[in-house]
């Protein structure tokens, strides 16, 4: 491995402010936070997610197939992606002020 | 329609629009970083619906309703992998990167782990991505105007690689930023009209009436490889379709009929004795060109059937079919799926002409309330993409099994040229030079991302480290600019050499490479304080090598690798051996960066505006 380049200084392009607060019990506590607060909605996210998809696949055709307001359960809970995915985001930006 | 003179009109919209925004944002692009970012001053509005113009390509535009009208709900993971992306880029990625990088992805990592070697991966990884991205990008255009207007295939994609150009060139990032938040409003509202009208026409105002269709009828994708199904269709458009109407569109391709004409069935009956308008022909061309009159004249026959009709006299033929709701008609199995629904959303946080855009905003605040304003306008879009699709069935049901009857290449033209079809039935040239025009704006709009990521990262990732270390924000300038023009050159070619080919599908595959190759590593440098130098370069490499083996090895047709299936492309594979790596990797070593706590203490700062 060669040796690293020496980068004393925030690269070229970024912002003066970037080169940014001290490392600390407060970065370390505003970091856990996002930590904890972002990985959380993304898995209920992404778990609702890979569930809907593998649901709209030949193995569980039969459940997708239970009708829901007219509809298939399948179409629906696919459908329901967009409304579930703008109310994670609201609880984003709540939980993150 | 080769006579859309209205779809020519808004083209020249749009090129003129072009060349004016570029004029205007030229006297503010002085710098590298005017350049690269447009100064990092951009307001998040305008970023937010960049990015939707930015990520909205043909294949959205056209591709993700297309593709539901032939092979029915299995492709609605389309419109929806697609979208769910942009989840773990508002949550995990937007606003630490913002803090962190500066001008390219491969800044972010490197301002951790300052060795040039992270750079150079980061480059190559940027490079293929955005080649397979922007590939099928120039394709499309060429085929669309083709289609539409009949124009020659090189012609078209040399004018868009040079409208492009010229763009970036003079106006940098800004003039791109500019011309992205034009197209993309454009699209999103032609998309939005489109749809709203196709759903009171054909749809009567009512979702459960639509699905009640689909669930009748059998998807094109099965009764158009039915020859008895199309036959029967197509004889019986035929012998409704006024036969005034079969001759006028004769002579428009060059066919004369002779003596008097009765129907429509009786007239292409005769047709392989009808002679060009000049007589010395061949008889393999006269057979040809009566081929081709005999087919002209069944699709527009097929266009003026009733789709009740149509689906109805499928499903008498074929019973025991599956229909257009039905699950499995396209999807192969369920890790094909997990497979290409990883590659949506991982792949999403890992393209370089997204993530690029996050440094181009004041904050980090600034960059999640932009990606938020993409996430909703992108719901809504793809949401009508969903709906669109299958109200293609009630509207052009006849004409999608006719195209798909018409072998691989009808396929395609079905799944590219339905939302051009029903926007022509719902409003006429009008409306079709509209869809054409959201169609170009998306192919434009994502080109040119792809074009400027391309052209940063050579300048500032290679020239920059590797050829020219004291080289000055001139030449670095100079060189991204020469950058712009080669890509685009390399781009044209490459269209051109593939114009035959039907390379749509290397979008999906391009975000499999950056599943695979950028997201963990990404993630690691953001999030992951024991990640190791080693282990994110292990990570990167083998997510690209094992990415790019499953694309070759889905190329040259094989079904499965270990025990793998190939068909979801290299999605769960590729991410899962880069993870791997990269985990592997940063336990056995110890270089976690040049100082890692301040690094995560600037990356992970309150947000401010």
């Amino acid at each position: 491995m060669s040796a690293p380049d020496s980068p004393a200084k925030p690269p070229a392009g970024q912002d003066e402010a970037q080169a940014g607060p001290k490392p600390g019990p407060e970065a370390d506590a505003a970091y856990r936070k996002r930590f904890v607060v972002g990985f959380s909605i993304f898995a209920v996210f992404f778990a609702y997610y890979l569930g809907t998809a593998v649901i709209q696949t030949p193995s569980c055709k039969d459940l997708a197939a239970t009708p829901v307001a007219g509809l298939p359960l399948g179409l629906v809970m696919s459908l329901g992606i967009f409304p579930v995915s703008w109310a994670l985001i609201a609880l984003f930006f709540w939980k993150m002020r | 329609m080769h006579d859309n003179h209205v779809v020519v009109g808004f083209i020249l919209f749009f090129v003129v629009a072009s060349i004016l925004i570029t004029w205007y944002t030229t006297r503010s692009t002085k710098s590298t970083k005017d350049f690269y970012v447009a100064g990092r001053s951009v307001p998040w509005i305008q970023v937010g619906i960049a990015m939707v113009g930015s990520y909205l390509s043909a294949a959205s535009f056209l591709g993700c309703a297309g593709d539901i009208g032939v092979f029915g709900v299995d492709s609605i993971w389309l419109a929806i992998g697609f979208f769910g992306g942009y989840m773990a880029v508002l949550m995990l990625i937007a606003g630490p990167l913002r803090n962190v990088g500066s001008y390219t992805v491969a800044d972010a990592l490197h301002r951790r782990f300052p060795d040039n070697r992270v750079k150079l991966v980061v480059m190559l990884c940027t490079l293929v991505i955005s080649t397979f991205y922007l590939v099928p990008q120039m394709l499309a255009a060429g085929q669309l105007f083709k289609l539409l207007l009949g124009w020659n295939f090189v012609y078209v994609t040399l004018g868009i690689g040079v409208l492009m150009s010229v763009y970036i060139i003079f106006g940098g990032m800004k003039s791109t930023l500019y011309n992205q938040v034009l197209q993309a409003i454009f699209l999103w509202i032609a998309m939005l009209v489109i749809t709203i009208l196709a759903f009171f026409v054909f749809g009567k105002g009512s979702p459960a009436g639509v699905a009640e269709v689909a669930g009748r009828a059998v998807p094109p994708t099965l009764a158009g490889k039915d020859p008895a199904v199309v036959k029967a269709i197509t004889d019986e458009a035929v012998a409704a379709f006024p036969p005034e109407k079969a001759v006028l569109i004769l002579r428009r391709i060059g066919v004369e009929p002779t003596g008097e004409v009765k129907s429509t069935p009786e007239l292409l009956r005769d047709l392989p004795d009808l002679r060009l308008l000049s007589k010395d022909q061949p008889d393999y061309v006269i057979k040809a060109a009566a081929a081709q009159a005999r087919r002209a004249v069944e699709m527009e026959a097929l266009t003026a059937f009733p789709a009740e009709r149509a689906i109805a006299m499928a499903r008498e033929r074929m019973p025991g079919a599956e229909n257009v709701m039905t699950i499995g008609v396209k999807t192969s199995s369920t890790l094909a799926m997990i497979s290409t629904v990883i590659a949506l959303v991982f792949g999403t946080a890992g393209l370089p002409h997204i993530l690029i855009m996050f440094y181009t905003v004041p904050s980090a605040r600034a960059a999640k309330k932009s990606v938020t304003l993409c996430i909703v306008a992108l719901g809504i879009f793809y949401v009508c993409a969903v709906a669109l699709g299958f109200l293609l069935i009630p509207a052009i049901y006849p004409k999608l099994v006719g195209w798909v009857g018409g072998g691989p290449e009808g396929v395609g033209l079905a799944k590219n040229m339905a939302v051009l079809e029903i926007s022509e039935h719902l409003g006429g040239k009008w409306l079709v030079a509209i869809g054409a025009s959201g169609a170009v704006a998306a192919i434009l709009s994502t080109a040119a991302g792809l074009m400027i990521t391309a052209a940063s990262t050579i300048s500032h990732d290679l020239y920059k480290v590797y050829i020219n270390k004291n080289a000055t924000e001139k030449q670095e300038l100079m060189i991204a600019k020469v950058t712009t023009l080669v890509m685009s050159g390399v781009a044209v070619l490459l269209a051109v050499a593939l114009m035959s080919e039907n390379v749509a599908w290397l979008v999906t595959l391009a975000f499999g490479i950056a599943a695979s190759a950028i997201f963990p590593a990404m993630m690691a440098n953001l999030w992951w304080k024991r990640a190791t130098r080693q282990g994110v370069m292990a990570g990167m490499i083998t997510g690209l090598v094992v990415s790019v083996l499953f694309i070759v090895l889905l190329l040259t047709g094989v079904k499965s690798f270990l025990g793998l299936p190939t068909a979801g492309g290299p999605g769960v594979f590729g991410v899962s051996a880069s993870l791997a790596a990269l985990v592997l990797g940063s336990l056995l070593t110890r270089d976690t960066g040049k100082d890692v706590e301040q690094f995560f203490a600037i990356a992970h700062q309150p947000d401010r505006d």
